[in-house]
């Protein structure tokens, strides 16, 4: 059995070589800055794991494995955004330390004051527009933060009882607000989640079904209204009805996986700048084509692992809640990475959602951070009284 | 709640299997198709980025290379018009011609482009593409660039020891660093400056025939060198003898002396000197053109000596056809590239040529040299010929040089003037290859 230094050890040394890999294939002549962040932040991964000694010992390599293939990935495409991305990370950790320590006191405060933050957050998402530089700051921070607050209340809800008729109404008025917002993607996570967590809680598939039913009517009633929707969902019919119009992304993005092939072009030799929303949305394909189909297996299968190894914990968790945390956090990311993952390769209409450690958003990799952290504290939280 | 979490679990995992199946049929299935769609940006991108190799003559001087200027690729050709044809041009616009097509892939250096190896060699530097050095004499060219004058023609030098093409001058040329500039114009200039007379364009061979026709006649054993042959009308007065043949004064004694040996052995020995096949890969050239069937030569030889017919030939295809005669008899295939190196200098391959194919005897080839001497002159031993390309006229001159020891094959066409302005260019020609080659 390997020890918790070894397994980060075995991270650092992939992690950084590949991030040496882009920046020698890149640019050679500059100083490998690069590395020190990725370092620094690695590091940071095996200091929270001394912290925090939690019981499971896998997923925080694991996350830092994805991790560094996200700061590589942004190293490519957008190396000046590379230290803020760093430092959010390490911001993330810290977080994610605290709301790991404090996951008892988080428990009894989730009820009745997330749930309403949700909805605030939700209907910030519908109205907020403003950005910094790129970062669309009023509509990313709530809706990022109400993916939190859906595992939260979800678990803190559901784990004394069933669903109570309020608490659905005051979801589904959420998942509403963030629809006619524009974001697909979080709204469709609040749903998994919201189902994800429900199912493990015991609720009958009667209650399920019409639930999701119910959202992907809004979500085609929405699709169908607002227009910048419309587009996204022309493009993933037939991308290549017009391929410099609606269906641009798309098309790039298959160029780009099909350039890379089942190898890659290698890292820093193909031209993954020509993805739109290569270090976002369609990180997928970005990487693919560098790195190759070998390489998106191989991440994949990270986002494979994460699931399993988290999910141990919906089962093994000494209480109803962590169990409930545990599942709501695998709904959480792996709907999330299959969303993105599936916008990348045309599965599914883009719906703006990224690949959950590896895009590029500081409130993304916070709130995943926070996720992880509170997972991490799923087993050692015992039943209340 | 265990049952659920393994659905969950088996959910999740069938989502996870969904979407790899779905890129790997993307990447993998559909990749090689995607990678070379004309709507993939990638190809032309990575013109751009690869810093494309040089082109250098026999010493080592540069023909084309590449620079980086405002982020874009520059092709220089300090060479200028002198050398426009046979190295060509390279444009993103206007697509690529001579040396530069064909040797496309070996400047691009693809052969090589796998990105590990690139990586490892080049330590994250752009890529760099291989130096084709082409068998071209810098100082020669020029020569007979000069000795051709301002009228459109070609020069044409072989080296017969190796089949390499010293000196491959065509006129009017371009100036291929002002190229995309002036296209409309040298499009449609008169004189058609983008065609390369040496290689691409082909002319009836007129009395240079005469070398074919010989040719068979002595390797069949039908006459000797001293037999008597009649070279007027009237048949019955043998004036001449075959050693003449080939002057300006015997044309009808190729006639008969073709008529003799008949259509299917004319058309062989044309055949085996390479005419109506393309004489290198190296360069984009023309194959030129013989009668489908024998018979059809055989009766139209009275207007293929006279310069008509239906017989075409480019001047490298007459150089390869006195190369052969200089060489005793064996044909070589003609190369313009000697071989393709890394950009230090490494050597990455020889070109491939193909053995040499004996089609004479050395006594018979031998033996058509010195008739070449008879109807040449100074330093030249070759035949002359006049042929009419519309209402124009055009002349000839195949030839090997210098005349006792030959060390080079010579052919010149030049338009719009007759044999003697060709047989003065090739004189021209041949005093510089005395101060040129060693």
């Amino acid at each position: 059995m390997l020890r918790r230094a070894d397994l980060h050890g075995l991270v650092l040394a992939v992690g950084l070589g590949g991030v040496a890999l882009v920046h020698w294939a890149r640019n050679p002549q500059e100083p490998p800055v690069v590395l020190v962040y990725a370092a620094a932040v690695l590091f940071s991964f095996f200091v929270v794991d001394v912290v925090l000694r939690p019981k499971e010992t896998l997923l925080l390599p694991l996350t830092g494995l994805l991790v560094a293939v996200g700061l590589a990935n942004l190293y490519r495409l957008r190396p000046q955004l590379v230290a803020e991305q760093a430092a959010w990370m390490c911001v993330g950790l810290a977080l994610g330390v605290a709301a790991s320590r404090s996951a008892r006191t988080v428990r009894e405060f989730a009820r009745v004051p997330a749930l309403a933050t949700l909805l605030v957050a939700a209907s910030v998402v519908l109205w907020g527009g403003s950005q910094v530089g790129a970062y669309p700051v009023a509509k990313d921070i709530p809706s990022q933060l109400a993916k939190l607050l859906a595992v939260l209340v979800g678990a803190a809800e559901l784990h004394r009882g069933s669903l109570r008729g309020p608490v659905m109404a005051a979801w589904a008025a959420g998942v509403a607000l963030v629809l006619l917002g524009g974001d697909v993607s979080t709204a469709s996570l609040l749903v998994w989640v919201g189902i994800v967590v429900a199912y493990c809680a015991g609720a009958s598939w009667s209650t399920l079904v019409p639930a999701f039913g119910g959202f992907l009517l809004l979500a085609s009633l929405a699709h169908a209204g607002l227009p910048q929707l419309t587009e996204r969902v022309k493009g993933w019919v037939n991308p290549w009805g017009d391929p410099l119009g609606f269906g641009y992304p798309l098309v790039q993005s298959l160029f780009a996986m099909g350039s890379g092939g089942l190898v890659g072009a290698g890292p820093g030799f193909g031209y993954p700048e020509l993805v739109p929303q290569g270090h976002t949305t369609f990180a997928l394909a970005a990487l693919a084509e560098e790195w190759g189909f070998v390489g998106v297996l191989a991440l994949l299968s990270g986002y494979a692992m994460w699931v399993g190894r988290a999910l141990r914990w919906a089962v093994l968790a000494p209480s109803r809640y962590a169990r409930l945390l545990a599942a709501g956090a695998v709904a959480l990311v792996g709907g999330e990475a299959f969303l993105a993952g599936a916008a990348a390769t045309g599965l599914l209409p883009a719906t703006g959602a990224g690949l959950p450690f590896v895009s590029y958003g500081p409130a993304s990799v916070v709130v995943h951070l926070v996720v992880l952290g509170l997972l991490l504290a799923a087993p050692g939280l015992q039943e209340a009284r | 709640m265990t049952r659920r979490v393994r659905i969950l679990l088996g959910i999740h995992l069938g989502l996870v299997v969904l979407l790899v199946s779905w890129v790997a049929y993307w990447q993998v299935v559909r990749g090689p198709e995607l990678a070379v769609h004309p709507g993939n940006p990638r190809l032309l991108l990575a013109e751009e980025r690869i810093q494309r190799g040089r082109v250098l003559d026999r010493k080592a001087r540069v023909l084309a290379y590449s620079v980086r200027r405002d982020g874009r690729t520059l092709r220089v050709y300090p060479g200028g018009e002198v050398f426009s044809h046979p190295v060509g041009y390279r444009s993103l616009l206007l697509g690529k011609a001579g040396l530069e097509a064909t040797w496309d892939a070996e400047l691009l250096g693809v052969f090589e482009r796998r990105a590990w190896e690139q990586l490892r060699r080049r330590g994250g530097r752009p890529p760099v593409g291989l130096d084709v050095v082409t068998t071209l004499d810098a100082e020669l060219q020029r020569a007979s660039w000069e000795a051709l004058g301002p009228r459109p023609g070609a020069v044409v030098v072989v080296e017969l020891r190796t089949g390499q093409v010293l000196a491959s001058v065509s006129r009017p040329g371009f100036d291929p660093n002002r190229l995309e500039q002036r296209w409309a114009e040298l499009r449609w200039a008169p004189g058609s400056p983008l065609v390369d007379r040496a290689s691409s364009k082909v002319y009836p061979p007129g009395r240079t025939f005469g070398i074919v026709v010989l040719s068979a006649a002595l390797s069949r054993g039908l006459v000797g060198l001293d037999s008597p042959v009649g070279c007027g009308n009237a048949a019955a007065v043998p004036a001449h003898l075959v050693r003449e043949v080939l002057t300006a004064g015997c044309t009808q004694g190729l006639v008969r002396l073709g008529e003799a040996l008949g259509g299917r052995i004319l058309r062989e020995m044309a055949e085996a000197f390479g005419l109506g096949q393309p004489p290198t890969g190296d360069v984009p050239a023309a194959a030129g053109q013989l009668p489908e069937v024998g018979d059809q030569l055989r009766d139209d030889l009275t207007h293929v000596v006279a310069g008509g017919g239906r017989v075409l030939a480019s001047p490298l295809q007459m150089a390869a056809v006195a190369a052969t005669l200089g060489r005793g008899g064996e044909r070589v295939e003609l190369r313009f590239v000697q071989r393709v190196q890394h950009a230090e200098g490494r050597a990455l391959e020889r070109t491939f040529q193909r053995a040499p194919v004996r089609i004479l005897a050395v006594e018979v080839a031998q033996a058509v040299v010195e008739a070449m001497r008879a109807s040449g002159g100074g330093l030249l031993a070759g035949v002359r010929g006049t042929v009419r390309v519309g209402p124009a006229p055009v002349g000839w001159f195949v030839a090997l040089t210098p005349t006792d020891l030959p060390r080079l094959a010579l052919a010149v066409v030049v338009e719009g003037a007759g044999e003697e302005v060709a047989w003065a260019v090739a004189g021209k020609v041949a005093q510089a290859t005395l101060r040129v080659v060693p």
